[in-house]
């Protein structure tokens, strides 16, 4: 299911649910680590200036539009630590700069306010830079929901852990799981019969925006109403209820008590000689007593239950909601619909897969670098430019909604293809061709091949370009 | 590698396909498959409902083979001996000759092989694995190529003798024809209508040929992430939970030599994963048995395989 959002919308929604989390991270980090010493919101800000710079410069080239990026990231991180970090009144004006790159590299103990400054800008900023080049559709949303979801979960458990007390908690969960919903509900109505696009969506917003009003309305109203002294009277009121009930089923019992006749007490011929000692009443509260260290586990292991369970719930109501657009959204004739179950599996794998092919990279790159081997295996230049062609192929084909399967062969998946793309058959079955021959056949293309597959992979997606702005035409 | 080897071994399929296909209608698959056996020099069962064309087909390929063809029909008083050949004492000469039996011959067809004894089915093992017989003692190579082509009816059980794993292994592939299509049925009415095509059949490849294009089809390429690829379908049926027993190194052997020979047929010189999609199920389905609770859920060796192969991952990209 990868129905692009209309970009600004879904780009807000993906956008916002990540902020959610990581506002709540930098509260965690300073609560615990620098009480006061971050600036939150400065750093929080990053986020959408990284996205806006990366915007502004779509026209530059790929290597400029990087370095403009990184080179604003670190602009940004310096502004951060010299204005928002470091105390300049307190040192003098020639000292300063050496004080803050002092600071900077500092290495022993604990990293100080200037240094989690400096990584928290950087790591806000290339988060910017990536929501700019991610595409966004419903599986994206889908995606940073499941992933969002279980970081936010962990940072409350730490906070709880530590006794951090993370403000506006509630206020980022609601807002965390309304950008998901409104996504979501967005998603499903950007496509070709949705409500965004069809002639009724003014009625449709409007409906949108009256429920979004009533339960913010209903929420405010019941943060004001529910006050201490609300509950306390709620509290004695059902306290009160409960002593009256109590109280009239004593006296009933009392009364039939009455009526029963009590049988008479004889005394025991040896006269309790029998009768054990009594106890020191301090033994008994000692035997009782719960020692400190496994309540401390049983709390925590009741914490841990209890949050398991919440997430558990959280993840199954999200599931059961992702299930229900699914399947409606399986009404649309291109809309390539998948099984939820495992979704989360299947993610978590491709993550962890590509996390290790990145792994591999930079290690086949240190020792490419020191020296040591080759940082390719032996390919010739022209098979592994075939290679990596065919892997933009899939990788750009299942951007668009057609994945290959693992099992599926590449003459197979060239079928599958061809249904995708009908008018490109052809050049597909071309680049298929070649593929296979340098795959499996060990051929080495020449250099003219290799040009031949390059200008037919533009054709290709100049191709798809053309249909789908046929099909938006159409629809 | 060879360059016009696979060029060569597809005219002689074609050629092949084409002259079978004068007396086998609609079955072009089936008759590619068993071009394929003749490249690897393995042996075929055949096996399906009566009246398909199983024996015609055993036939023409015989006949399609410019080599020595015998048939033997199989019953339950079926000896050995009738089969490998005897030692016999010549009175005029005064000394024992060896009279050979049937199964020396360049393509034997074996009809209705689950009619015979056991016995009788076992001393096919040695021919089908060796390429000779033990005939008292004494050891009998067979001629080149040798190809044993074997019929079976899986719905007459009466009276019939399954044959023993052992045996199946060494089969290449098993065939299933299944009924033509309406129109390849009326085909065949229309060609059997006056005369039986058969009598026109001229073989089309000879022997020596034969083992020539057998050597070239052994040269196809098969890379390492193709080899690697077959061995985990092979293996994968060893860990299939539905398949008490599953494909053997032999079987491994046996989809590498079809594989190459699919390839070369279809005029390439190097082996792709879709040649061993195709060919996993004629190769393997007879060599794997099924745990008895997937058979009682009416699921079948096809079924599991297919179901192998939609699992394994392909090497690619």
């Amino acid at each position: 299911m990868n129905q692009a959002l209309p970009r600004g919308i879904g780009v807000l929604f993906v956008g916002g649910m990540e902020a959610c989390w990581m506002v709540s991270g930098l509260w965690l980090l300073e609560v615990r680590t620098a009480p006061e010493a971050l600036p939150v919101p400065w750093l929080v800000l990053g986020f959408p200036l990284a996205f806006t710079l990366w915007r502004l410069t779509r026209a530059l080239s790929a290597s400029l539009r990087l370095s403009a990026g990184l080179a604003g990231g670190l602009i940004w991180a310096l502004l951060l630590i010299v204005f928002s970090a470091l105390p300049i009144d307190a040192l003098p004006e020639s000292a300063w700069e050496v004080g803050l790159v002092k600071r900077l590299l500092q290495r022993q103990g604990a990293p100080n306010p200037i240094q989690l400054t400096a990584l928290a800008a950087v790591a806000i900023w290339v988060g910017g830079l990536r929501l700019a080049v991610v595409r966004v559709g419903f599986d994206q949303l889908l995606s940073e929901f499941q992933f969002g979801l279980p970081i936010l979960l962990f940072i409350f458990f730490c906070a709880a852990q530590w006794d951090a007390a993370l403000p506006a908690a509630a206020l980022v969960v609601f807002s965390f799981f309304t950008f998901f919903l409104l996504g979501a509900a967005a998603a499903r109505g950007s496509d070709a019969g949705g409500w965004l696009q069809g002639k009724a969506r003014v009625r449709w917003l409007l409906v949108l925006v009256f429920n979004a009003a009533v339960v913010l309305g209903a929420g405010l109203l019941l943060t004001a109403a529910v006050t201490p002294e609300a509950l306390k009277l709620a509290l004695g009121f059902l306290e009160t209820i409960w002593d009256t009930m109590i109280e009239w089923v004593v006296r009933l019992i009392a009364f039939l008590a009455r009526l029963i006749p009590q049988p008479e007490i004889k005394a025991h011929p040896m006269g309790g000689g029998g009768a054990s000692a009594p106890q020191d009443p301090s033994t008994i509260a000692n035997l009782l007593q719960i020692p400190d260290y496994v309540r401390r586990i049983a709390g925590f292991i009741v914490a841990a239950f209890w949050i398991v369970l919440f997430g558990v719930c959280l993840w199954r109501m999200a599931s059961q909601i992702a299930a229900w657009l699914r399947r409606h959204m399986n009404d649309l004739d291109d809309a390539e619909v998948e099984t939820l179950r495992g979704a989360f599996r299947q993610d978590l794998l491709r993550l962890l897969r590509r996390m290790r092919r990145r792994l591999k990279g930079w290690i086949a790159w240190l020792g490419y670098a020191l020296g040591r081997r080759p940082m390719a295996d032996s390919l010739p230049a022209e098979a592994a430019a075939v290679r990596r062609l065919y892997r933009s192929l899939l990788a750009w084909s299942a951007a668009g909604g057609c994945p290959r399967r693992r099992h599926q062969t590449p003459h197979e998946f060239l079928g599958r293809l061809c249904d995708w793309l009908p008018e490109a058959r052809a050049k597909l079955a071309l680049i298929t061709e070649h593929y296979t021959r340098v795959r499996y056949g060990g051929r080495r293309p020449d250099a003219d091949v290799v040009k031949l597959l390059e200008s037919t992979w533009q054709d290709v997606r100049q191709m798809r370009k053309r249909s789908g702005r046929q099909a938006k035409r159409n629809a | 590698m060879l360059e016009h080897g696979p060029l060569d071994i597809q005219a002689a399929a074609e050629r092949f396909t084409s002259n079978v296909g004068q007396v086998i209608i609609g079955r072009s698959d089936s008759v590619e498959l068993i071009f394929i056996a003749l490249l690897c020099e393995g042996h075929v069962l055949i096996e399906d409902v009566p009246g398909v064309g199983k024996t015609l087909l055993a036939r023409a390929t015989a006949r399609s083979l410019d080599g020595g063809f015998k048939r033997i029909q199989c019953t339950p008083d079926l000896l050995p001996s009738d089969v490998v050949g005897i030692h016999f004492f010549n009175q005029k000469a005064g000394e024992f000759e060896f009279r050979p039996g049937p199964v020396l011959a360049n393509v034997v067809l074996v009809d209705e092989i689950n009619r015979a004894m056991p016995r009788t089915q076992s001393c096919l093992l040695e021919s089908m694995q060796e390429h000779q017989v033990t005939v008292d003692w004494k050891t009998v190579p067979l001629p080149r190529p040798f190809i044993l082509m074997a019929t079976q009816n899986p719905i007459e059980l009466e009276g019939t003798f399954p044959l023993p794993e052992a045996q199946l292994d060494r089969f290449l592939m098993k065939l299933k024809l299944g009924y033509p299509s309406p129109l390849d049925e009326l085909g065949v009415l229309t060609r059997y209508q006056q005369d039986n095509p058969m009598e026109r059949l001229s073989s089309v490849i000879g022997t020596a040929e034969l083992l020539e294009l057998q050597a070239l089809a052994r040269s196809t390429l098969i890379a390492e992430p193709v080899r690697h690829y077959l061995l985990a379908v092979t293996r994968a049926t060893r860990e299939h939970p539905d398949i008490r027993l599953g494909g053997s190194t032999r079987s491994a052997l046996g989809l590498q030599a079809a594989s190459q020979a699919m390839a070369a047929c279809r005029g390439r010189d190097f082996v792709m994963p879709d040649d061993i999609k195709a060919l996993a199920v004629p190769v393997l389905s007879h060599r794997i048995i099924l745990k008895t609770e997937a058979r009682l859920k009416g699921r079948t060796e096809e079924d599991l395989l297919r179901e192998v192969l939609d699992t394994v991952p392909v090497p690619a990209e």
